[in-house]
């Protein structure tokens, strides 16, 4: 695959709609335990380098919002998942190895 | 192969998703592993947190937040996957900012809590009290917040302020008509002061009034019974004088002079009455030997005793002196003995005694008289006696007489009264001040 740079990211409008964000993003976490905190930390850390303003992030707390778990199928926690851009790409773990983000969210 | 792989990683997956297992065994390091079971201890602590009505966040150190509950979603009125991973600063009123920013600087030294004010996504601005507390879990540094809602303390001190207030005005307000009410009855007691003032001075006018009617039929009845006697006597001897025998004329001219002589002494009473009432320069008290005073009235009156064949018993002793104005002194003994005269039989007696008590020296003038009802004793000194005492003979009059010996007494601070039995006789008794 072409690498892309943060540049040409921040321009790909890909299966946005008007006043919609490209990137959907969901990370499924439990409450404060510490994968999960890392998990959120990292995966900021990344959409503010490389998706700018253009993605929406839900942190979804499986103890406080059981229902969105069930109703994504969720075997372990940390997971990100990405809804949009299609096709739905699933990573599990403290999102603390980059490169493999990046693939999940197809930046690479 | 694969498939086979494949397959039994969903089996797996599938066994852990049907709730079939107890616990996961991970691969921690070597030789060494790590359980996860569902049953942890952690629960009720985490219900707890989860269900309480103050907001409970973790931040990083930076301020994000790490988790929050749903209390605090709540208050900032967003879901709980929109506040997840944002900074605790934007939901911060830009008022507390710069002190929420201190507060979590400060907090690395020692746990914090101050009043913030919180911006709810809706506008609203929510009065809260944050505690913050640094602490480290797994080795990495977080803080721990709880944000309580003050709105409701601060509306209950607003009230309490504005109810404080509103008492204090009802209190000034109250002051202020106590003021009033004190000075209006202040008022109501000096008007009610006056009208009892005003009243007496009534009262005393009517008696002055009534005094007045009385002492003028006295005077009308006294001063002129003797003149009508004097005419009478006179025209007898005007018109008749041809026909009268020498010894009539004597006798009505013997007559004459008594009346006359009667007419000036009632004359002389009045003086004496209206100089007591009226002139009150002519008053001057001095040490007066009382037994003398009985001397000379006795002189004056001794004819007319002896006539009448009374006798005057002066029993006074030396050493009784009065205070008193000397002539007044005379004309009470005067009239109560002329008066004593005047109702006594003949070969009756009269004395005069008296005594000191205390300050005050009593006189006792007695007779043998015909003595009075207890309803005339009672009239005696009171303006109420128009047609007093029903003389005996020629002698009318004595009403002013009394009356004198009142005015006298009030003025020199004296008293008089008179105990007496029907036919037996009476007694008077006066006071005045003992002198030295």
């Amino acid at each position: 695959m072409k690498k892309k740079n943060a540049d040409t990211i921040v321009n790909n409008e890909v299966a946005a709609g008007p006043g919609q964000k490209a990137y959907v993003l969901r990370l499924f976490v439990t409450g404060i335990l510490p994968n999960s905190a890392r998990a959120i930390a990292n995966i900021k850390a990344i959409c503010n380098q490389y998706l700018k303003n253009s993605y929406e992030l839900d942190i979804i707390d499986i103890y406080q919002l059981p229902d969105l778990a069930v109703s994504e199928d969720i075997v372990a926690v940390p997971v990100l998942i990405k809804k949009y851009p299609l096709p739905e790409k699933r990573l599990i773990g403290d999102l603390s190895d980059t490169d493999k983000v990046l693939k999940a969210l197809d930046l690479v | 192969m694969l498939q086979r792989k494949l397959r039994s990683a969903m089996e797996s997956v599938e066994a852990i998703k049907d709730d079939a297992i107890d616990a996961l065994v991970l691969n921690a390091r070597e030789n060494a592993v790590k359980v996860y079971t569902e049953k942890t201890a952690d629960k009720p602590y985490r219900i707890l947190i989860e269900k309480m009505h103050e907001g409970a966040l973790m931040l990083s150190e930076d301020g994000i937040i790490l988790y929050c509950n749903a209390y605090f979603a709540l208050m900032v009125n967003l879901p709980l996957e929109k506040v997840f991973g944002t900074d605790l600063i934007d939901y911060i009123d830009d008022s507390s900012k710069e002190h929420t920013d201190k507060l979590i600087s400060q907090c690395q030294v020692q746990p914090v809590n101050d009043e913030i004010i919180v911006h709810s996504g809706n506008g609203k601005k929510i009065n809260a009290l944050m505690s913050l507390n640094a602490l480290t879990l797994d080795s990495k540094p977080f803080i721990s917040a709880i944000i309580t809602d003050l709105t409701k303390q601060v509306e209950y001190q607003k009230k309490l302020i504005l109810r404080t207030k509103q008492l204090e005005e009802k209190n000034e307000e109250l002051e202020n008509a106590n003021i009033e009410l004190a000075f209006q009855i202040r008022e109501k007691k000096k008007r009610g002061k006056e009208l009892r003032i005003a009243k007496t001075d009534v009262k005393d006018l009517e008696e002055i009034n009534t005094h007045k009617d009385s002492v003028l039929a006295i005077l009308a009845h006294d001063l002129r019974s003797p003149l009508t006697g004097i005419i009478g006597i006179a025209e007898l001897l005007n018109t008749d004088t041809d026909d009268l025998k020498q010894s009539d004329v004597k006798r009505l001219l013997a007559l004459l002079l008594k009346e006359s002589t009667k007419e000036l002494s009632m004359l002389d009473n009045l003086l004496e009455w209206g100089r007591i009432k009226y002139a009150s320069e002519a008053f001057s008290p001095e040490n007066t030997v009382l037994t003398q005073s009985v001397s000379k009235v006795f002189e004056t009156l001794k004819e007319v005793a002896a006539n009448n064949r009374i006798q005057l018993m002066n029993d006074v002793t030396k050493d009784i002196i009065v205070f008193a104005d000397g002539k007044m002194v005379l004309s009470i003994l005067q009239n109560i003995v002329s008066n004593a005269i005047k109702h006594t039989p003949a070969g009756g007696k009269i004395t005069v005694t008296a005594k000191n008590t205390g300050n005050k020296v009593e006189t006792e003038v007695t007779d043998t008289g015909i003595g009075m009802s207890k309803d005339l004793t009672e009239k005696l000194f009171t303006p109420q006696m128009t047609s007093l005492l029903t003389p005996r003979g020629e002698n009318k009059g004595g009403g002013i007489g009394l009356l004198l010996v009142k005015d006298i007494l009030d003025k020199n601070s004296g008293e008089i009264w008179v105990e007496s039995e029907e036919g037996k006789g009476s007694s008077f008794y006066f006071t005045l001040l003992a002198g030295k």
